[in-house]
């Protein structure tokens, strides 16, 4: 069924808008015309089967063609039903579900059953049998013992030990997609860029580096999508982006600052704005020689102006991060302590800690944010006798950068993650487990690890809460992070489209999106 | 062909009269200007400059041309004339090490390959077919990967590339000087092979190197900048013309002219050193001054 998006049809589709704008159709009725979108991404789609996507971007196009227990509503993180009828928390390890009847499979696989669930969620949250490939996203089912069919439709997803972000992080999100048992066992390898749902949309194109293409699903049981078609296309520069959209051959795009200000002035296109749910900081390797004195790392933080890095990275658009998690989500330490750059303060430091003339290497993606936010920190830390050589690297090397034994070299770094409505679930990189993989600080606190532990589990939301913010406080105390920003989201489209996304905009809804 | 330069070299004629006779012609003239200019403002700019061009300003980013900054500021509010200017003095530094690194290596090379047993002149020529067969940017792609990037490996990867280009010239005008009988006579009267070459054959072929050499200048320096732009070349904060460009492309909707005065002292140096290789050539090449 899946056919591959030829260049002719991009063009025919990019001619289509052109006749469009020639024809000077007012906005409005452009809107009503239009039954297809075109929106960019700046990554590749790579891989739609939820055991092994390759991040939010494939995760986008899942939520699409898949369905799931429950969703979120559109623009909120609030949850509805969605293949469900009914989810309940019968006792603090399981949660029971009621399908509705009646959900169908594309190509022809048949009605979604209680079978389909359980093979949906065991064969990411469980190990694989002999010989497979464990999912990527394992961690997002952690805890789970088993899902027991007790009817056609009717199951129940039975826990190890109580988990407080089970429905957002597992059941809502990508891993909770419900895939075919039938069609992923027919699919094979092939199943990754051949994705069989029982969404609203149906994936009928996907060529690598170009993009996809969604097609309504006419056996969706749910609401009705106002677009026909959504045209995902992958264009990785910005500039071209900005090119794109003057043109009229996108329709929505998310871009920096820098890039998205000018575009304010474009007649038909809508700028807004938005905080983001990802977040920047400057990290410390504190095993590495003099970082492991925690004088040297808080005069580093105190010789930092965190606010000039900012006007220098994102023309000072971006919100100011203070701590871990950014204020939009549960756990946020509200009172977490700003930091303002104080030279003689950070000078006292390194002269207790006796360390003159130090060097360290600054490692960054080479993104024009972070080169700017580099070159500002390294004049910054050159007052206080700190020399910076900044060493800006390609995406390949640069996300390898914190692994295994080429991690212990790291003297500094920027970095930035993308977060999700759960305070765990950003936490999680932090752990002494992650020391190696994504712990660049190889910051390694029992404290932290024994709250993080607590709070997966805690089910009282105060006691959560605090337990999140205790752990934000250790954090602190260890003077191995300078946080940055939770960045700002630049969402530039057509004036007449209304997107829809999780807050945090890095969700995308595109079932949701409508004709405004 | 264009011993020339050579026999000017030798009488004494000097290098005034070499500049003459290339600012003779109009082509030649302007060449001679631009490079000149050049050259004095990459040997100056520490004393001209304004600015110290690593200083940021964030509040001032984007300012355009004034009284402060004459051609404004860049996105981190740094004095775009002194970063020009500095950026000619790294161009002008990488072409110079680069050039003269080759120049010495492919011509001792190139010399060598001509005295040695033929064994040894093929080994030296499959190398420099070797070296030749990499595009020079897929090279210096891979070199940087390994190494890292810096300014000394923009010299480096430069100075390979240019060896072979050296080497083969060398040789050829030694492999045609070699039966000369001035250099039999020289033999014959016992003198040795490094009394030879250094006295009587380098002093013959140099000319030819030189005028290649300047034509090679326009090269170093768009492989330079670049390397620089793609991230490859001079680490920051140092200033380079390739990096001004990439800079300026990034934030190109916030200002434009970081990228155009940036590109117009690309484009001048590269026509500058351009015209006025050419115009050494010339003036170096008898025949065509016998035409005139």
């Amino acid at each position: 069924m899946t056919t591959r998006l030829t260049r002719r049809e991009m063009m025919a589709g990019a001619s289509a808008l052109g006749l469009a704008g020639a024809a000077g159709l007012p906005g409005e009725a452009a809107a009503q015309a239009r039954t297809s979108i075109n929106v960019r991404i700046d990554r590749e789609l790579a891989n739609f089967d939820p055991a092994f996507r390759s991040g939010p971007w494939d995760a986008n196009v899942m939520r699409s063609v898949y369905q799931r227990l429950l969703k979120q509503k559109p623009n909120s993180a609030e949850l509805e039903p969605d293949a469900a009828a009914e989810v309940t928390q019968s006792s603090p390890t399981t949660v029971d579900f009621r399908l509705k009847p009646g959900q169908m499979f594309t190509d022809g696989f048949g009605a979604m059953t209680a079978e389909d669930v359980k093979f949906s969620f065991e064969r990411i949250g469980l190990p694989p049998a002999a010989g497979g490939t464990p999912s990527t996203y394992r961690g997002d089912w952690v805890n789970l013992d088993r899902v027991e069919v007790t009817g056609e439709l009717t199951g129940r997803i039975v826990l190890k030990a109580p988990r407080a972000n089970l429905l957002d992080i597992a059941v809502a999100d990508g891993s909770g997609c419900i895939v075919s048992k039938k069609a992923v066992e027919a699919g094979g390898s092939g199943y990754a860029t051949k994705p069989v749902g029982s969404g609203p949309f149906t994936l009928t194109g996907y060529e690598r580096q170009r993009g996809a293409v969604l097609k309504r699903n006419p056996t969706y049981a749910g609401p009705r999508p106002a677009f026909e078609e959504i045209v995902i296309r992958t264009i990785s520069d910005p500039r071209t982006t900005d090119l794109a959209l003057r043109s009229g051959e996108i329709d929505f795009a998310i871009l920096s600052p820098s890039v998205a200000e000018p575009l304010r002035s474009v007649q038909g296109l809508s700028v807004t704005e938005q905080p983001s749910i990802a977040y920047v900081w400057m990290g410390m390797n504190v095993e590495k020689g003099p970082l492991q004195d925690v004088r040297v790392r808080r005069a580093i933080r105190l010789a930092l102006d965190v606010d000039q890095m900012l006007a220098a990275g994102y023309a000072g658009k971006a919100p100011r991060l203070n701590t871990l998690l950014p204020p939009q989500i549960f756990g946020h330490w509200s009172e977490a302590p700003v930091y303002r750059r104080n030279v003689a303060e950070a000078r006292k430091l390194l002269a207790e800690a006796g360390q003159t003339n130090l060097r360290f290497r600054l490692t960054i993606l080479n993104q024009p944010a972070f080169q700017s936010m580099a070159l500002v920190a390294q004049a910054l830390l050159r007052e206080v006798g700190i020399a910076i050589d900044v060493d800006t690297q390609e995406g390949g090397t640069y996300w390898s950068a914190g692994e295994g034994e080429t991690g212990k070299n790291l003297d500094l770094f920027l970095l930035r993650f993308n977060g999700k409505h759960d305070p765990n679930f950003i936490m999680q990189w932090f752990r002494s487990t992650q020391i190696g993989t994504w712990n660049w600080q190889r910051w390694n606190s029992p404290a932290f690890d024994k709250l993080f532990d607590e709070a997966a589990g805690e089910l009282d939301r105060a006691k959560r809460r605090q337990m999140a913010i205790d752990a934000q406080k250790l954090m602190d105390e260890s003077a191995a992070f300078v946080w940055l920003t939770n960045e700002v989201n630049m969402l530039v489209h057509r004036s007449w489209l209304k997107p829809s996304a999780l807050p945090g905009w890095l969700d995308w809804q595109y079932d949701n999106f409508t004709a405004a | 062909m264009m011993a020339g330069l050579s026999d000017s070299i030798r009488s004494g004629d000097g290098v005034a009269g070499v500049l003459a006779r290339v600012s003779r012609s109009f082509t030649g003239l302007v060449g001679l200007l631009i490079v000149a200019a050049i050259i004095a403002i990459a040997a100056l700019a520490p004393f001209i400059a304004p600015h110290d061009p690593d200083a940021i300003d964030v509040l001032n980013r984007f300012s355009g041309p004034s009284a402060r900054h004459w051609l404004g500021s860049d996105h981190l509010g740094r004095d775009l004339a002194s970063r020009l200017m500095h950026g000619a003095t790294v161009a002008m530094a990488v072409a110079l090490a680069a050039i003269s690194a080759g120049l010495t290596i492919g011509t001792a090379l190139g010399i060598l390959a001509a005295y040695l047993p033929t064994r040894w002149e093929r080994f030296i020529l499959i190398i420099f077919d070797v070296i030749l067969s990499f595009p020079s940017l897929i090279l210096a792609l891979a070199i940087v990967a390994v190494f890292g990037p810096s300014t000394v490996m923009v010299v480096l990867i430069v100075a390979i590339t240019l060896i072979p280009q050296f080497g083969r010239v060398a040789r050829a005008q030694v492999l045609t000087l070699k039966s000369a009988p001035f250099l039999e006579a020289e033999r014959i009267l016992g003198a040795s092979s490094l009394r030879i070459v250094t006295s009587h054959v380098l002093p013959n072929i140099v000319g030819p190197l030189l005028v290649l050499a300047s034509m090679d200048v326009p090269v170093v320096i768009t492989i330079e900048a670049g390397l620089s732009f793609l991230g490859l070349g001079v680490r920051p904060p140092q200033s380079s013309w390739g990096t001004l460009i990439q800079d300026g492309y990034q934030y190109l909707s916030d200002s434009w002219i970081p990228v155009l005065v940036s590109s117009v002292a690309l484009v001048l140096a590269t026509l500058g050193f351009t015209l006025f290789g050419e115009a050494l050539r010339d003036a170096a090449d008898p025949r065509l001054n016998r035409e005139r």
